[in-house]
C-alpha cells in the first residue's frame, strides 16, 4: 500500500513543479527577444524550468512509499518545535518585517529602538523596562556608529 | 624570483599601520564569530562585507580574509573546552579535544591547535605564492568555453555542499540559478521575471540573500532552540609542554599536507579534510585505541588539515574565480562588488593587491597564535552572553548589512524573507548553500554559455573540442564521483560523532 512518508517534501516538490511551470512560461516569453533560435536570455530559464518539473516530480514519487514493515522500537519523527515556541518565533518574524515598513514611516531611530524593545522581550523574555533600556543602548550605540560615524543614510 | 619580489613588495604593504590593524581586526573578529556557536564566518563575512565599502579594496579584503581563517581557530576553541565545534570542520577536534579537556589537559590541547592551525595556515599559504601565480598564467589561455567547462566543474560543488540529499541539492542548486535570472538579460537587456515591480528589475542582491540564509535562519534557530551558556571546563596553562610538542610535529605536518592539496580542489571542503586528516593519523598511530579518548594527535592533524585547506581554498579563487567554500563564495561576491573579477586577470592588473592581502594572510595568522593563546578565556567569557541580548543585536546589524549595499528597504526585506526561507529549508533538512554558490556563480555560467554558443555558432561541440575545457569537463567527471564518495564517507562521520551526543552547530 502506497502511503505518504514525507509531508514537508511533498510540499517542496510540488512547490518547485508550480515553480519550474512559472519559469517556463517566462521563458517563453522571452523567446521573442532572442537573435539566435536556441540561444538567449530564454534558454538558461527554459533549462531550469525543466529541471525543477522532473526533479520535482522525483521527490515527489520519493515522497512516497510503500508501506513497510515498521521496525521494533523505530520511533515516528516527532514534529519539531514546541507551539510555544513557534508563536515567539512568528511573532519575531513579525517584527522584524514591521520594523523594514517602520524603517521608511518612522525614520533609523524610532525604528530600531521600538523594534529592538519588542525583540529584547520576546526572545529574551526580559521584563519591559530592561528591555526599554537594552534597546535604548543598543540604538545609541548603532546610530554613533553607524549613522554618525560611517555616514550610513537611512529613509527619513 | 619575480614570485619573491612580488611578496616581498606584498609585505611592505602589509605591515603599513592600516593593513596591520585590518589584519588583527579581522583575526579577532574572526576568532570571535568562530567561538560562538552558530555565527558562522559565511555569516560574519556576510554581515561585515557591505560595511567594508568605506575601506579601501585591500583593506577591506584583509579585514574579510582575517574572519575566514580566524573563524577555524575560534570553531576550535569551543569544540575543545565545550564540545561545541563552532565549524563542521571542527568536529574532529571534538572527539579528542573534548576529552583532554576533562583530563585537565585542555590548555595543551588549545596550544597544540593553535600551532597547529598556524603552522598549517602559513604552509597553505606558502603554496599559495607558488601554485596561485601558475594557474593564473594557465588560465589566461581561458576563453568562454574554459570558463563555461568551469563553471559546470564548480557544480560538482554541490555534491559536497548537498549536507545528504543529492535531489534537494540539485534543485536548490537550480533555485540558486533562478533567482539569479531576476532582473535583465544578459543578451537582450530585457527585464526578466520583474512582474512589474520595479525593485525586481535590478535584481536580488546576493548579500541580503546570504545575510538572511546565514545569519537571520540562524538566529531564528536559537530562538526556537532557546539556545543559553553552556558548562565549560577549566584548562590550566593554554601553552604545550615538549612532550605534547614531540607528538603532535607529524601529525601537524601530515595533516597539512593532506588539508593543502585536497584543499586545491574546489569542493573539498575543511570539514571533508579534517575528517580525512584525523581517519589518516588514527590509520598511522601506534596507539590507535587512545583516538577518541584524548589523544594529542587527534586535535593536532584535523586543525592542521582545516587551516591549510583554508589558505589553499584562496588559490583556485584568486587564480580561477572558484570559490571552494561558502565564506570563500563570499569573499568572490566581495571581489566582484569592489570591481576585483577573480581570474587570471586579477594578477595581471592587480598584482599589488593580490599580493597585499597573501602577505597579509602571513602577518594575520601570526597574530592568531600571539593574540589569540593569552586571550582564550576572555573568548570562552563570551559564550555566556545570555543569547536574549546576542540575537537582537545579530538581526540589528544584518539590517545594516543588508541596507547599506544599494540603501534600499527592499533588500532588507528580501533578507528577512529569506530568514525565514532558510529556517524552513533547515527544518525540512534542504541544503542552502547550493543555493548561494549557484546563485553567485549564474550570471557567469549564463554569460559564458551565450558567449560559447556564439563562438561555436550555435554549436556546442566547441566545448570539448578544445584542449583546455576537454580537461576541466573529465576533471569535473572525476570531481563528481570523488566528491559523492567523500560527501558519503563525511556525512557517516557526521552522523556517528551526533550518536556520540555531540552538538555539531
Amino acid at each position: 500500500m502506497i502511503r505518504l512518508r514525507n509531508l514537508p517534501d511533498l510540499i517542496g516538490a510540488l512547490l518547485f513543479m508550480a515553480l519550474g511551470i512559472i519559469v517556463t512560461l517566462e521563458a517563453f516569453r522571452l523567446k521573442k527577444y532572442a537573435s539566435m533560435a536556441f540561444v538567449g536570455d530564454h534558454t538558461l530559464p527554459l533549462v531550469l524550468g525543466s529541471v525543477f518539473v522532473v526533479l520535482g516530480a522525483v521527490l515527489l514519487g520519493q515522497s512516497f512509499h510503500v508501506r513497510q514493515q515498521r521496525k521494533k522500537g523505530a520511533a515516528e519523527e516527532a514534529f519539531p518545535g514546541a507551539s510555544g515556541e513557534r508563536t515567539r518565533l512568528l511573532l519575531c518574524l513579525a517584527a522584524l518585517f514591521l520594523y523594514v515598513w517602520m524603517l521608511g514611516a518612522l525614520g533609523y531611530a524610532p525604528a530600531t529602538w521600538l523594534a529592538s524593545v519588542v525583540l529584547f522581550r520576546l526572545i529574551g523574555s526580559y521584563q519591559w523596562l530592561t528591555s526599554l533600556f537594552f534597546s535604548a543602548l543598543l540604538t545609541g550605540c548603532l546610530y554613533v556608529l553607524f549613522i554618525c560615524w560611517l555616514q550610513i543614510t537611512f529613509p527619513g | 624570483m619575480e614570485t619573491i619580489q612580488l611578496l616581498m613588495d606584498g609585505f611592505s604593504s602589509a605591515l603599513s599601520l592600516a593593513n596591520l590593524l585590518m589584519a588583527a581586526a579581522g583575526a579577532l573578529v574572526g576568532t570571535f564569530v568562530g567561538v560562538l556557536p552558530g555565527l558562522g564566518p559565511t555569516s560574519a563575512i556576510a554581515i561585515l562585507l557591505p560595511l567594508t565599502g568605506v575601506l579601501e579594496p585591500t583593506q577591506g579584503i584583509i579585514l574579510l580574509a582575517g574572519i575566514y581563517y580566524g573563524a577555524m581557530y575560534g570553531g576550535s576553541t569551543t569544540a575543545i573546552l565545550l564540545n561545541i565545534p563552532g565549524e563542521l570542520s571542527s568536529v574532529p577536534t571534538c572527539l579528542d579535544g573534548y576529552p583532554l579537556a576533562k583530563q585537565g589537559k585542555g590548555g595543551p590541547a588549545l596550544g597544540v591547535s593553535a600551532l597547529a592551525s598556524f603552522g598549517a595556515g602559513v604552509l597553505g599559504m606558502i603554496g599559495l605564492v607558488f601554485f596561485a601565480p601558475v594557474l593564473a598564467d594557465q588560465a589566461l589561455k581561458f576563453g568562454p568555453p574554459e570558463y563555461l567547462a568551469l563553471m559546470l566543474l564548480a557544480l560538482t560543488l554541490m555534491v559536497s555542499l548537498s549536507g545528504g540529499s543529492l535531489l534537494k541539492s540539485l534543485l536548490m542548486g537550480a533555485f540558486g540559478y533562478a533567482l539569479s535570472l531576476v532582473g535583465l538579460g544578459p543578451s537582450s537587456g530585457m527585464p526578466r521575471f520583474d512582474y512589474g515591480v520595479s525593485q525586481l528589475m535590478g535584481g536580488f542582491d546576493m548579500i541580503s540573500i546570504i545575510i538572511g540564509l546565514f545569519a537571520v535562519t540562524e538566529v531564528l534557530r536559537g530562538i526556537e532552540e532557546r539556545r543559553a551558556a553552556a558548562p565549560i571546563v577549566r584548562t590550566g596553562s593554554v601553552y604545550p609542554g615538549a612532550e605534547d610538542l614531540k607528538k603532535s610535529a607529524a601529525p601537524m605536518l601530515r595533516g597539512g599536507l593532506v588539508g593543502f592539496f585536497l584543499g586545491l580542489l574546489p569542493g573539498c571542503s575543511a570539514a571533508i579534510t579534517a575528517f580525512l586528516a584525523y581517519d589518516l593519523e588514527k590509520k598511522v598511530s601506534r596507539h590507535p585505541e587512545k583516538f577518541g579518548r584524548g589523544a594529542i594527535e587527534g586535535v593536532a592533524a584535523p586543525e592542521a588539515a582545516n587551516n591549510a585547506t583554508s589558505s589553499a581554498g584562496f588559490i583556485p579563487l584568486f587564480s580561477l574565480g572558484v570559490p571552494s567554500s561558502p565564506p570563500l563564495a563570499i569573499l568572490l561576491a566581495g571581489l566582484m562588488i569592489y570591481g576585483l573579477t577573480p581570474g587570471p586577470v586579477l594578477f595581471e592588473q592587480h598584482a599589488s593587491f593580490v599580493w597585499t592581502v597573501i602577505a597579509s594572510m602571513f602577518v594575520g595568522n601570526a597574530m592568531l597564535l600571539i593574540l589569540n593563546l593569552p586571550l582564550v578565556w576572555a573568548w570562552v567569557k563570551l559564550t555566556r552572553v545570555p543569547y536574549g541580548i546576542m540575537a537582537p543585536i545579530i538581526l540589528m546589524f544584518c539590517t545594516i548589512g543588508a541596507y547599506s549595499v544599494r540603501n534600499s528597504l527592499f533588500d532588507v526585506g528580501v533578507a528577512f524573507l529569506f530568514g525565514a526561507l532558510g529556517y524552513l529549508f533547515h527544518k525540512y533538512k534542504w541544503p542552502v548553500v547550493p543555493l548561494v554558490l549557484c546563485f553567485i556563480l549564474g550570471p557567469i555560467l549564463e554569460e559564458s554559455f551565450i558567449q560559447t554558443m556564439a563562438m561555436g555558432a550555435g554549436d556546442i561541440s566547441i566545448l570539448w573540442s578544445r584542449p583546455i575545457s576537454l580537461v576541466i569537463l573529465i576533471a569535473a567527471a572525476a570531481l563528481l564521483v570523488f566528491s559523492i564518495l567523500l560527501n558519503r564517507r563525511t556525512n557517516q562521520r557526521v552522523r556517528e560523532a551526533r550518536a556520540r551526543g555531540m552538538d555539531v552547530a
